[in-house]
C-alpha cells in the first residue's frame, strides 16, 4: 500500500514536471508565431553552381542569422522590417542587399570565389565552434583540400591513409584496411556516395581505392552514429564524390611515381546538367614490360579505377545524380596465373524540395565485390570467382519544422547475395564445376533521428533503428552448437525464409554547451551488423571471405557509450577535445584453432562465435585556421575478446589492440608559392601470437604456439615530411610539384616478423623482422585549368 | 612430444618422447626416460612398451589391424597423457601422376601406372 503511494506521489510529480515541459514548449512555439515572415533560399556558387553548404546570412540589423544546410538552403523568421542580409563563406566575396520584409520571400544568392583569399582560408562547411555546440560526439570531418597536403608513401595522396591519423582510428603500414574504437576491418561502413565498398583496399592493401581527385569530402563517424546509418557496428565513413562543374569545362590531374590520374569536370547542358569523370592507373607493369628479365617482362601487376558522376538539376526544387565507380587489381604472369580483384558500385539518386521544411532523397545502389583466379597449365585450368553484391532501395526524409529542430527518417530495403566461390577445372576435353552454395539474405530498415535544439545551452540528438535481416534460401542450412560442432542439416528451397532476426537500435546523443568555448557530450549508440568477415592475416587479403549473418552466426550487436569534454581556445583557432568510449560487441567471429577457410562449403563450422570489449581515451588538438594548421592526437586504450575455445575461455587482446597511439600533424603555409608538411606516428605494438616454444618430431623442429595474442609486435614510429611547390598560378592553369619523403629518418619498422631454422647454423632457430619501407622519396605533378 | 605409429606391418612399433624446449634454446630436446607406456586395442590387446633406448620405447607383441581403434596411454611423473586413433583401410592406387613446372620455365608432365 505503502509502495504504491510512493510510486502514485512520484508519477504525479513526474507528470507535474511534463506538464511544465509542454507548457515551455507551447509558449516557445507561441512566441515563434509572432507576425513573422521567412526569407528563404539558396546560396550557391556563382561559377559551379555548387551550393555553398555551411555559408552563413546573418542579419545587420536584428543580431541573429542561420546556416545553409546540406542543400545549401537557409531559411529565418524575422518580424516585419527593414533589414540588411549579409552573406559569407570562407573563400568567396561576402555580399550584402538590403530588403523590405512585409511577406514571406524567397532569395537565392550567387557568390563569386575571392581568388585571393581562396589560398589562404580551407574552405570548410562548419561554423568555428561547431564542434563545441553540436551534439555529436566522435565525428571527424575532412575536406580533401586539407588531407592533400599530408605526405604520404610514394605521393599517391589517399583519403583512407589520412583518416589513420586521427585518434581512434589505427591502422599499420602497408594498409588501408582500418580499425575504429577497437573494431574490426569488416565492422567499418565504407560509403562512396551511399554504396557500400566491401574491398576498400589496392595493390595488397598499399593504397584505397579512392581517388582523391574524385572525392569532395568525407565524414567519419566514431562514436555516437546517427540513426540514418546501420549496418555495421563500429564507424561510417561516409565518402562523397565531386559534384561536376555546371558552368565551365575544367581539368586537374597528376602524374606520380605509382600512377596518373586525371579528373575532368564539365557541364553537359550549362546550369542544368554536369559531368564529372575521374580515372587513375598505376604503371610499374609498364616498366616490367620493358625489362629484358623474361620473368619480370611477362609479369603482371597494376590497379586502375574510374569515377563518374552526373548531376542533373530539374529546375529548383529537384536535382538527380548518378554516380559510378569501378576499379581493378590485376596480378598476373603469362597465362599461367592470373588473378584479378575489385569493387563496383553504383547510385542513382533523387533529391527533392517539397517545401522548405520538408526534403526527400530516394536512392537505387548497386554494389558488388569479386575476385577472380585463373591457372592455366598447358591444357589443365582451373577458374576460380567470388563475389558479394548488394542492391538497396532507399527513401529518406528530411522535415525542419523550425531552425532548432530537425528531424530525418527514412526506410530501407537491401538484398544481399555472396556466391562464395565457383569452381571450374577444364583438363583435355573435360569440364568440371565445383560450386560453394550460395548465402542469401535480405535486410530491412526504418529509423527516425531527431536533432533538437532545446535550448542554448542544451542540444539533442535521439533516434530509433529498426533492423531485420531474413536468412533466405535455397540451400542446406547447418545447426550448430556454439563450440561449431554441426548437430544437424536442413534444406529450404529457392526464396524461403529461413530465419528471420529484428533488432531495436536507440541513438542518442547530448551537448551541454557551457559557454561559446567549451561544452560536454554523451552518446550511446546500438548498432548491428549482419555480414561478417572471415580473415586470418593481419593485414587483409583480397580472398577473405564475406559471410552474411545465418542460422549459426547471429547479427553482431555493438552498444558504445561515450562521454567527451570539447574546448576551444584563441577565438576557436585551437580546438581540443578528450572522449572516452567503452565499446561492447556480442556476437563476433573467430576462427577455431587450425581452421580450414580455403573454398569451404561449410566455413561456419571452422567459426567461433565470442564477445569483445573495447574501452580507452583520445585526446585531439586541432588548429583549424591560419597558415599552421595541424594536430596532435593520443589514444590510450584496450581491445579484448572472450570465446570459450580460445585460451580457455579468458579474455585476450584482438589482434588490433594497441595501447598507446600518437600521431602529429603540421601543415605550413610558408609563402604563396610553398607549402610545407610533416606527419609522424608513434604506436606501441599489436598482439600478436608468437611461438612459445619448440619441439621435434616427424624428424624435424616444429614451433609451439600457446595462447593466442600473448606477443606484442615492437614499437612503430616514422616520420614523413613533404613541401607543395605551386610552379604556375593563373586563373586558367595552375601547375605544382610536390615533393615528400616517407619515413625521413628511415626506422626499420616491422612489416611482419616470421620465425625459422637458422640458415648457417641449423641447430638454432630465429626471429626475422621484415621491413618494407626505410626513407621512400618520391614527387608528383599536379594541373588544374 | 609424443611422437609413435602402428601400422599394419609386423612390429615392433616405437614411441619417441621428447620435451618442448624454449624459442631461444638450441634444438636440443631431452629425452623422457622411465615413463609407462602403453598401447591397446578395441580388441582387448594392451602391450606395455619396454624402453630401449634415450626417449625410446618398443612395443612387444601387438600388431595393427585395419578397422580397429588404437589408444596410446603414457603415464610420466605423475602426468597422463593419452591419444586415440583408428587404422584406416589402405587405398590401393592404380595410378599417379606428376605435373611441374617452373615459374616462367618449361612445363613438364610424367604419368606412372
Amino acid at each position: 500500500m505503502i509502495l504504491s503511494k510512493v510510486y502514485n506521489l512520484s508519477l504525479s510529480a513526474f507528470k507535474g514536471r511534463l506538464l511544465l515541459l509542454a507548457l515551455v514548449f507551447l509558449v516557445s512555439v507561441k512566441s515563434y508565431a509572432q507576425s513573422k515572415y521567412t526569407i528563404s533560399g539558396i546560396v550557391k556558387d556563382n561559377a559551379t553552381g555548387d551550393v555553398l553548404i555551411g555559408s552563413t546570412v546573418s542579419v545587420k540589423e536584428a543580431a541573429t542569422g542561420t546556416v545553409a544546410n546540406e542543400k545549401g538552403y537557409y531559411s529565418l523568421s524575422l518580424p516585419e522590417g527593414s533589414y540588411t542580409l549579409m552573406v559569407n563563406f570562407f573563400g568567396y566575396k561576402p555580399k550584402e542587399i538590403k530588403i523590405d520584409l512585409k511577406k514571406d520571400v524567397t532569395i537565392n544568392f550567387s557568390m563569386s570565389e575571392d581568388v585571393d583569399e581562396l589560398k589562404e582560408v580551407i574552405v570548410t562547411t562548419e561554423k568555428k565552434n561547431d564542434n563545441i555546440t553540436k551534439a555529436e560526439i566522435g565525428v571527424e570531418k575532412l575536406e580533401v583540400k586539407e588531407i592533400n597536403k599530408i605526405p604520404v608513401l610514394l605521393g599517391e595522396k589517399d583519403i583512407i591513409k589520412s583518416i589513420q591519423l586521427i585518434p581512434g582510428v589505427k591502422s599499420g603500414e602497408g594498409t588501408t584496411g582500418f580499425y575504429v574504437r577497437g573494431g574490426g576491418v569488416d565492422q567499418n561502413l565504407v560509403l562512396l556516395d551511399d554504396a557500400p565498398i566491401y574491398n576498400a583496399s589496392h595493390l595488397l592493401g598499399f593504397f584505397s581505392v579512392f581517388n582523391s581527385d574524385a572525392i569532395n569530402d568525407l565524414t567519419i563517424y566514431k562514436g555516437g552514429i546517427p540513426a540514418q546509418f546501420g549496418g555495421r557496428l563500429s564507424s561510417v565513413l561516409d565518402i562523397r564524390s565531386n559534384e561536376g562543374n555546371y558552368k565551365k569545362l575544367s581539368a586537374n590531374g597528376g602524374i606520380g611515381l605509382i600512377s596518373s590520374r586525371l579528373n575532368i569536370e564539365a557541364p553537359i547542358i550549362k546550369d542544368k546538367a554536369a559531368i564529372m569523370l575521374a580515372g587513375r592507373r598505376s604503371y610499374a607493369d609498364l616498366f616490367l614490360k620493358l625489362s629484358p628479365e623474361e620473368g619480370l617482362k611477362n609479369s603482371k601487376l597494376y590497379f586502375y579505377d574510374l569515377n563518374g558522376k552526373l548531376t542533373f538539376r530539374l529546375g529548383e526544387k529537384d536535382r538527380v545524380f548518378i554516380s559510378g565507380y569501378f576499379g581493378r587489381d590485376v596480378l598476373g604472369y603469362k597465362k599461367l596465373f592470373n588473378f584479378d580483384w575489385g569493387n563496383s558500385a553504383a547510385t542513382v539518386k533523387w533529391m527533392h524540395t517539397f517545401n522548405d521544411k520538408w526534403y526527400s532523397s530516394t536512392s537505387l545502389i548497386h554494389s558488388d565485390y569479386r575476385y577472380r583466379i585463373k591457372l592455366d597449365f598447358s591444357g589443365t585450368s582451373l577458374f576460380i570467382i567470388s563475389k558479394i553484391n548488394n542492391n538497396q532501395l532507399k527513401q529518406d526524409f528530411q522535415y525542419v519544422p523550425s531552425a532548432r529542430s530537425k528531424f530525418n527518417l527514412g526506410v530501407i530495403s537491401s538484398y544481399l547475395k555472396v556466391v562464395p566461390g565457383i569452381v571450374t577445372t577444364k583438363a583435355d576435353n573435360t569440364e568440371n564445376e565445383e560450386k560453394l552454395s550460395n548465402k542469401v539474405g535480405w535486410e530491412n530498415a526504418a529509423y527516425v533521428s531527431h536533432d533538437f535544439k532545446y535550448s542554448e545551452k542544451l542540444n539533442f540528438v535521439y533516434g530509433l533503428r529498426l533492423t531485420s535481416f531474413s536468412v533466405l534460401g535455397p540451400g542446406d542450412f547447418l545447426d550448430i552448437d556454439k563450440n561449431g560442432n554441426t548437430l544437424d542439416t536442413l534444406t529450404y528451397g529457392s526464396g524461403k525464409i529461413v530465419k528471420t532476426y529484428v533488432n531495436l537500435e536507440p541513438r542518442f546523443a547530448a551537448s551541454y554547451i557551457f559557454n561559446e568555448r567549451s561544452s560536454i557530450k554523451a552518446a550511446y549508440c546500438r548498432t548491428t551488423q549482419n555480414v561478417h568477415l572471415l580473415s586470418n592475416s593481419a593485414s587483409g587479403s583480397p580472398t577473405d571471405q564475406w559471410i552474411p549473418t545465418s542460422k549459426y552466426v547471429k547479427p553482431e550487436i555493438g552498444d558504445q557509450v561515450s562521454v567527451g569534454y570539447f574546448r576551444n581556445f584563441d577565438e576557436n583557432k585551437y580546438q581540443f577535445s578528450a572522449e572516452a568510449y567503452y565499446k561492447d560487441m556480442q556476437n563476433q567471429v573467430d576462427f577455431k584453432n587450425n581452421a580450414q577457410l580455403g573454398l569451404n562449403n561449410n566455413v561456419e563450422n571452422q567459426i567461433l562465435i565470442g564477445k569483445g570489449r573495447a574501452y580507452g581515451i583520445e585526446f585531439f588538438l586541432k588548429k583549424k585556421y591560419g597558415r599552421f594548421n595541424g594536430w596532435v592526437g593520443y589514444t590510450i586504450s584496450k581491445t579484448e575478446r572472450k570465446f570459450d575455445l580460445i585460451n580457455d575461455g579468458a579474455y585476450y587482446p584482438a589482434k588490433q589492440d594497441r595501447r598507446h597511439d600518437i600521431s602529429v600533424v603540421g601543415i605550413y603555409e610558408l609563402s604563396p608559392k610553398w607549402t610545407l608538411s610533416g606527419s609522424w606516428v608513434y604506436y606501441t605494438g599489436n598482439a600478436i601470437t608468437f611461438p612459445s616454444g619448440k619441439y621435434y618430431a616427424d624428424n624435424r623442429v616444429l614451433f609451439y604456439y600457446g595462447d593466442r595474442n600473448q606477443d606484442r609486435m615492437p614499437d612503430y614510429h616514422r616520420l614523413d615530411i613533404g613541401a607543395t611547390w605551386i610552379r604556375k598560378k593563373t586563373e586558367k592553369f595552375e601547375s605544382s610539384w610536390t615533393f615528400s619523403i616517407y619515413n625521413l629518418y628511415g626506422r626499420a619498422n616491422p612489416y611482419m616478423i616470421y620465425f625459422r631454422q637458422n640458415e648457417t647454423d641449423a641447430s638454432k632457430t630465429e626471429a626475422v623482422k621484415v621491413t618494407l619501407f626505410k626513407m621512400v622519396p618520391s614527387f608528383t605533378y599536379n594541373f588544374k585549368f | 612430444m609424443i611422437e609413435g605409429a602402428v601400422t599394419d606391418q609386423l612390429g615392433p612399433y616405437r614411441v619417441k618422447i621428447t620435451r618442448k624446449v624454449n624459442f631461444d634454446e638450441p634444438n636440443v630436446f631431452p629425452a623422457v626416460n622411465g615413463a609407462t607406456v602403453v598401447i591397446s586395442d578395441n580388441t582387448g590387446i594392451v602391450d606395455t612398451l619396454n624402453q630401449v633406448g634415450p626417449g625410446i620405447y618398443e612395443t612387444n607383441s601387438i600388431v595393427g589391424v585395419a578397422g580397429n581403434t588404437y589408444t596410446l596411454s603414457v603415464v610420466d611423473q605423475g602426468n597422463s597423457y593419452t591419444g586415440q586413433s583408428v587404422m584406416p583401410q589402405p587405398v590401393a592406387i592404380d595410378s599417379i601422376s606428376i605435373d611441374y613446372f617452373l615459374f616462367g620455365g618449361r612445363i613438364q608432365q610424367s604419368t606412372l601406372k
